[in-house]
């Protein structure tokens, strides 16, 4: 019931949001915000109700009923999606709180159906239900101007079509028709792998599927970059693009383990020369909005590049930890970059705002601090880890292409912040009001949670080492 | 109790110390300047007397002493936390809480005539700078110096843009702790590597473990030793890292001292002599060529000093060429006695910086053409300064004297000979340059003839009294009073003779050049110089160079 009720409660919350007058704008986003917490305290406790005791590898929270007939309803939960679950959870929650002006009626019931979606992505085992989510996962886009809304949703629906297409078509080629288990990922995965040579004329197809649903450049564009109306930004950035990794984690990386073994040198190349000439060209921006989005690229190329190695125990853990720092991350550099945005002439607060919003600089610095690998925050335990593990797996060239990854991140990010807050404003800001208590309040939540997860990993990694020994018997 | 527990007592309040003042600072934030001050003051003075006694009692009783915790994620990466004290750390220890404490005094003194700083943040960033040293100082394991050389760069950069004047000082706040992440980050890597190789980055046990690794293995010790040298290299501002760390310097004088004395001497000297075991496992090749990078560093910074205008750039780079040519003597088997000259080196290099630093404050202007004056104040800290640089460049009998014959005699082939030979005639003629500058410049002051505070006076007087005593011992005369130093730095009787010969050449150069209008001959010099490396800088500096020789002319006018 605990899945039922994190899948339900947003849409519960739509349908209130929907029943409220729209010129309430402030009870709308208390009722957002009552469902979000709602939705944290169930995140956390599944979360925390998560064993690391358990000898074998199986969905530890699960839900599985029949519609009719073939059709089922299935949901499960491993340490890894109850992770991100979390984040996703504690990422609306705090956007929450932001969104209390700039968000209608439509928008709020919109967003409210968004998050039902992500957590579907992250709880569903049937590949029907996951599409379905998917797609709503990306509801809040429809209330974008018409140009994004199209190319968002031609992309998300073309990516997520194509997974499903192939994963029917591995499944139904030389197979017996079963309609009990057609759609079921774990029947998938433990009893019916796709055969070797399905494997591999297949996988280029998947996995350009997952570039598109990952964000990746040039694929990320058509998500991120026109969805840069102000409120959806933060969200579908930094959680719903983390679907795409969460897929190929949980389910390519399982389905297609031989056909990684063959391409996956090829897949190290061509996104190691997408990331460099990223890293280059980052070093060009000076513009806040457009660094953020080349690291949200950057980042989530650098984790399937790692993840199409050999894939061990701790690479996974250090992978997933990584997804949810930087799930956080995002959410704190969006949140404030709109929030500049909206309350300043954007192209003229390129020009200097130093000392007008010392609230925001010091969360937008210590968010930035917090993505630059140092530690305290739990971003250095992630690439501490995934360091360690990729020299264990004797990938020197991926070793070294870390190192000038966080080098050249940091330039950039210190770079877009020196430009922002290192000159003296010009007159016609003087005027402008820092962020309120409830927002610093919001962002310090986010800010606490890196740094208390960074000091005290071990939860994390009680409650990701089954399911990550799990993706380990993947091993190429 | 027995000893080692006091002394492991002592040293964590010797750490926490500086820790506990800030907190005091916090708490009482706002409220009295004078406070603020004297709480850090007392907290600074205090881990020093502790550390001063910890150096004590392991000097007595020879031991070493270390203290292992589990670290917080062991479950993911199995790091180790190691305290290690020994007579190194704990006497580096006091020698960085003493500069720290001097610099407290000298930070009240002047507390007055700079009101534009928020004095408790600042107060409470150079506590914090101060425990973290130590920290670094006691660490035991690799991973633990990047834990905390991190924690130095991230208060650096605070430091740093706590100061913020404009846009450029932002920029350059932003450049230094950009340089020095990408050595950490170095850092981390050799760590990883380490981690895979051996397990730990414990450095004992890596040690063990290397040596007894099949040939891949060694192959990957040589990959991490390379990169904790290039971090050594990048930290101790070898050319032309040494750009970096003092371009566009316009810090205030305690957070430019802190920033190279401490952060850029103090820590990667240290890094080297306990990660020697390791270099020394270096192939010879690599081994040669690391002697040829620290002595072709000493040379460029010392000409980068020589041709430098400015008196913190000038002051900063001869204290980086020492650091290269001490690096040399660390890298050869010759640790033990180059940690004298290590300490040494720290005290002249504090009072080097302190008082270039000071002469910038108080005559206006970053320049070194437009030094010089009557008042008596600002002959007394000229007096220090060209001292302190002679001391440091090489000037017989003292500290930087038997450094630069110490440092011939480790020269094993004709070349590092000459191209030392080269370093020590460029940097004693810097110096020689410093000196002469101030003797032959006969300018009025016309800003400053109000008396030089007093913390300023305490503070230069006492640096002053212990850097020449330290600095006027012979180095194995050093090695048989204090024992354990065993006074490896036999420098034969060629090369103290070579030695003092390039001395005497290079005064007696810089006496004829600067006899006669040096000063202009100098400029024509500088000019033509900055017209080989760029056309920008010409145009630069020809503004500067008219800017001052306007100066001058008005000075003269008024005179007459």
């Amino acid at each position: 019931m605990l899945l039922s009720a994190i899948l339900l409660l947003p849409l519960i919350g739509a349908l209130v949001v929907s029943l409220i007058p729209e010129k309430d704008k402030k009870n709308l986003a208390v009722i957002n915000s009552i469902f979000a917490f709602l939705s944290l305290i169930l995140a956390s406790f599944l979360f925390l109700s998560i064993k690391a005791e358990q000898t074998s590898y199986a969905l530890q929270f699960s839900e599985h009923r029949v519609i009719f007939g073939s059709a089922f309803y299935y949901l499960g939960t491993d340490g890894i999606s109850a992770l991100f679950i979390l984040a996703a959870s504690i990422v609306s929650f705090c956007l929450s709180f932001l969104n209390e002006k700039r968000f209608t009626s439509k928008d709020h019931v919109l967003s409210l159906i968004g998050k039902a979606g992500i957590y579907g992505v992250f709880c569903a085992q049937n590949l029907i239900l996951l599409a379905i989510m998917y797609l709503l996962a990306f509801s809040p886009a429809l209330s974008l101007n018409k140009p994004a809304k199209k190319q968002v949703i031609f992309g998300v629906t073309s990516a997520i079509l194509s997974i499903l297409a192939i994963l029917f078509v591995i499944y139904n080629i030389g197979q017996q028709y079963n309609t009990a288990s057609d759609f079921n990922l774990q029947y998938l995965i433990f009893v019916s792998r796709p055969a070797h040579q399905i494997q591999i004329l297949l996988f280029p197809f998947i996995i350009l599927a997952v570039f598109i649903i990952s964000a990746i450049w040039p694929f990320g564009k058509w998500i991120v970059f026109f969805t840069d109306k102000d409120y959806s930004n933060p969200f579908i950035i930094s959680v719903t693009s983390k679907a795409g990794l969460f897929i190929l984690l949980k389910i390519i990386i399982p389905l297609f383990s031989q056909a990684i073994a063959i391409y996956s040198n090829y897949i190290i190349a061509i996104l190691s020369v997408i990331l460099l000439i990223l890293l280059v060209s980052s070093l060009l921006k000076k513009d806040i909005l457009e660094t953020f989005y080349i690291y949200s690229f950057t980042h989530s190329a650098l984790l399937v590049i790692v993840m199409m190695m050999p894939i061990s125990e701790k690479l996974a853990i250090g992978t997933v930890i990584s997804c949810f720092a930087t799930t956080l991350i995002l959410a704190l550099l969006f949140s404030c970059a709109v929030i500049i945005k909206e309350k300043t002439n954007w192209t003229e607060a390129k020009k200097g705002l130093s000392g007008l919003m010392p609230l925001l600089q010091i969360m937008l610095i210590l968010s930035a601090v917090s993505s630059l690998s140092i530690p305290g925050f739990l971003s250095f335990l992630s690439f501490f880890t995934i360091l360690e593990n990729v020299l264990r797996n004797g990938y020197f060239s991926v070793f070294m292409l870390l190192l000038i990854y966080s080098f050249l991140t940091a330039h950039s990010i210190l770079g877009c912040l020196t430009e922002l807050f290192g000159r003296d404003p010009s007159m016609e800001f003087f005027n402008i009001k820092d962020i309120t208590t409830i927002e610093t309040a919001s962002l310090m939540i986010m800010l606490l949670v890196l740094f208390i997860s960074g000091i005290l990993p071990s939860y994390l990694h009680d409650s990701l080492v089954n399911s990550a020994q799990f993706l380990s018997i993947f091993r190429w | 109790m027995d000893n080692s527990t006091i002394i492991s007592f002592y040293i964590f309040a010797a750490l926490l110390f500086p820790l506990l003042g800030c907190l005091m600072l916090i708490i009482t934030a706002g409220k009295s300047k004078q406070a603020s001050a004297s709480i850090a003051t007392t907290a600074s003075f205090m881990s020093f007397f502790l550390s001063s006694v910890v150096t004590v009692l392991l000097f007595k009783s020879g031991y070493e002493i270390k203290i292992e915790s589990p670290w917080v994620m062991t479950q993911l990466t199995h790091v180790p936390s190691i305290f290690t004290i020994n007579l190194i750390s704990s006497s580096l220890m006091t020698v960085v809480s003493f500069i720290s404490a001097f610099l407290q005094v000298y930070l009240t003194s002047v507390l007055k005539e700079k009101e534009s700083i928020n004095w408790t943040k600042f107060y409470s960033l150079i506590l914090i700078y101060h425990s973290v040293s130590i920290a670094v100082l006691l660490s035991g394991a690799l991973i633990q110096i990047y834990f905390f050389t991190t924690m130095l760069s991230v208060i650096e950069f605070m430091l740093c843009s706590a100061e913020r004047k404009d846009f450029e000082s932002s920029k350059n706040a932003r450049n230094i702790f950009l340089i020095n992440f990408m050595a950490d980050i170095m850092l981390l890597a050799a760590s990883a590597i380490l981690m895979t190789i051996a397990g730990t980055t414990n450095f004992g046990e890596t040690l063990e473990s290397i040596q007894s690794q099949e040939r891949q293995r060694y192959y990957y010790s040589i990959n991490s030793t390379l990169l904790i040298l290039f971090f050594i290299a990048v930290k101790a501002g070898f050319f032309p890292f040494n750009i970096m760390h003092l371009r566009k310097s316009n810090e205030s004088i305690p957070t430019l001292t802190f920033r190279l004395v401490i952060g850029h001497i103090a820590i990667p000297m240290f890094v080297l002599v306990i990660s020697k075991n390791m270099i020394l496992a270096l192939p010879e090749s690599y081994f040669y060529l690391f002697t040829i990078i620290c002595i072709c560093s000493a040379v460029l910074s010392a000409f980068n000093s020589l041709c430098s205008e400015k008196l913190t750039v000038i002051a900063g780079n001869m204290c980086f060429a020492s650091t290269s040519i001490l690096a040399l003597i660390i890298f050869s088997d010759t640790h033990r006695a180059s940690l004298f000259l290590l300490y040494s080196l720290l005290n002249l290099a504090a009072l080097l910086i302190m008082s270039a630093s000071y002469l910038t404050y108080l005559m206006h202007s970053p320049s070194l053409w437009e030094c010089g004056g009557k008042s008596r104040y600002i002959r007394l800290i000229i007096f220090i300064c060209a001292i302190s640089a002679c001391f440091i460049a090489g000037l017989p009998p003292f500290i930087g004297y038997w450094r630069n014959s110490a440092a011939l005699s480790t020269s094993v082939n004709p070349l590092t000979y000459i191209l030392l030979c080269v370093a020590i005639v460029i940097l004693t003629l810097s110096a020689f340059r410093l000196s002469s500058v101030f003797i032959f410049n006969k300018n009025n002051d016309i800003i400053h003839s109000k008396p030089v505070p007093w913390g300023v006076s305490i503070v230069i007087g006492i640096l002053g009294f212990i850097t020449i005593l330290l600095s006027a011992f012979e180095i194995p005369a050093a090695g048989r009073i204090l024992g354990s130093f065993s006074g490896k730095v036999n420098a034969g009787f060629s090369d103290l003779t070579v030695c003092t010969l390039l001395t005497f050449i290079s005064a007696l150069a810089a006496f004829l050049f600067y006899k006669n209008k040096g000063k202009e001959k100098e400029k024509t010099i500088y000019l033509f110089i900055h017209k080989i490396f760029g056309l920008k800088k010409l145009t630069e500096l020809k503004t500067e160079v008219s800017i001052s020789d306007s100066v001058i002319k008005h000075k003269e006018d008024e005179e007459t």
